[in-house]
């Protein structure tokens, strides 16, 4: 889902900068900066995910993590994604420096929308309830960034429902998959981990 | 029984993130990537010619490929066949470099642009039949084929002969995988930018 350079025209582009700035604004912002560590390593897990290839019938997909992402970071997986989007544009020249803000919104909104809707029920459901939660997320945050690329592409004038439908139904696999890798991280994290949920650690 | 009591639980627990580490050596050692679109293109006669495919080796089918000339000028565009192959007949006088832009879809874009040897084996391309010179070599009575005509179908030949390794050479330059270095540089800068941010948030 990264888009490549040349494809946007650049008021779209500005937007997406735009925008990415604001979100990473708010997201340096309520940083807490004790948990400085775990933003880089949820950077870094999104920075190589990319690289593991699952074969789904005909095509290759690979994981985003976006929601997970969004999950244990909140407003940090802006700067989160920035970062591994930047590099990954450098270094295995996947989407580009000029599409960097809007690439970073269209990962990093859906994320944060679900950490906002989703995150309390994550932390503080009962024993099934926080996987559903985690499935939400995962699904839901593939299932945005998917929309948004196509309204991106839309912009550049390709048919909205068109677009929409190829990227949204190339990603339904991806979307179940992040699901339950999702789901299955609340479930680990909780027991193993409860304070990377942000949950208060018992003693 | 005991330990397998104590651990069960826990392993299960760990089965994904261990599984998902599996998938990550696994798949480091062939990065086959659905992020971008290569292309690469080569002359042969007054034709381009090439190829898009995806860094898993999947052929880019029916995108779209725009010839470029050295100002931007769109001089021809065609689309990708089943095989992801494309040839685009180039304009006489177009001013390189040469640049094909491939679109595949969903936001997926590469180009690759000719250089100046292509230009020459264009050039240099047998386009209109050369004057035959007179054979002064009184010595064969075999058929005698004049130098322009062996030259021309020596050409064609040498064409036909060289056009997988062009293709090669062409494509070993449009492709650039991702190499552990890369990866391991990117964690790197992950790492030194958290340590940065640790470092100015220590001073204020």
């Amino acid at each position: 889902m990264h888009i490549s350079e040349g494809v946007l025209g650049g008021p779209v582009l500005a937007a997406g900068a735009a925008l990415t700035l604001a979100g990473l604004a708010v997201g340096l912002k309520k940083m807490d900066f004790d948990r400085l560590p775990q933003v880089a390593i949820m950077s870094a897990a999104f920075f190589v995910a990319s690289l593991v290839n699952v074969p789904i019938g005909p095509v290759k997909e690979h994981l985003i993590l976006n929601g997970l992402l969004g999950l244990l970071l909140g407003w940090a997986t802006f700067p989160a994604l920035f970062v591994a989007l930047a590099l990954q544009g450098v270094l295995f020249q996947f989407g580009g420096l000029t599409t960097l803000g809007v690439n970073t919104f269209n990962m990093a909104l859906p994320g944060v929308l679900c950490y906002l809707l989703l995150g309390r029920l994550a932390r503080n459901g009962g024993r099934r309830l926080p996987l559903l939660a985690g499935f939400l997320c995962g699904f839901l945050s593939v299932g945005g960034s998917a929309l948004l690329v196509a309204l991106s592409l839309a912009t550049a004038g390709e048919e909205f429902l068109v677009v929409a439908r190829l990227v949204v139904v190339a990603h339904i696999p991806v979307m179940v998959i992040e699901g339950v890798v999702t789901a299955s991280m609340v479930g680990f994290l909780r027991r193993v981990r409860p304070a990377m949920l942000g949950m208060v650690q018992q003693s | 029984m005991h330990i397998y009591h104590r651990f069960w639980p826990r392993l299960r627990g760990a089965a994904w993130p261990l599984l998902l580490a599996l998938g990550l050596v696994l798949g480091l050692a062939h990065p086959s990537l659905a992020h971008k679109v290569n292309v690469y293109a080569y002359a042969e006669g007054d034709q381009v010619k090439g190829e898009g495919y995806f860094p898993g080796g999947d052929k880019a089918q029916d995108s779209l490929v725009e010839l470029l000339d050295g100002q931007g000028k769109l001089l021809g565009s065609t689309h990708t066949d089943s095989k992801g192959e494309f040839s685009l007949a180039v304009p006489a006088g177009a001013m390189p470099p040469l640049k094909v832009v491939l679109k595949a879809s969903m936001g997926h874009q590469g180009d690759y642009t000719l250089g100046w040897g292509d230009r020459q084996a264009m050039d240099t391309a047998p386009q209109q039949p050369v004057q035959p010179v007179p054979d002064p070599s009184p010595a064969a009575e075999a058929p005698a084929a004049s130098q322009g005509e062996l030259e021309q179908r020596l050409g064609h030949l040498l064409d036909a002969k060289l056009e997988p390794l062009t293709a090669q050479i062409a494509k070993m330059n449009a492709d650039r995988g991702v190499s552990v270095h890369d990866v391991v540089a990117g964690l790197g800068y992950i790492l030194g930018l958290m340590g940065l941010a640790a470092y100015l948030k220590a001073r204020r």
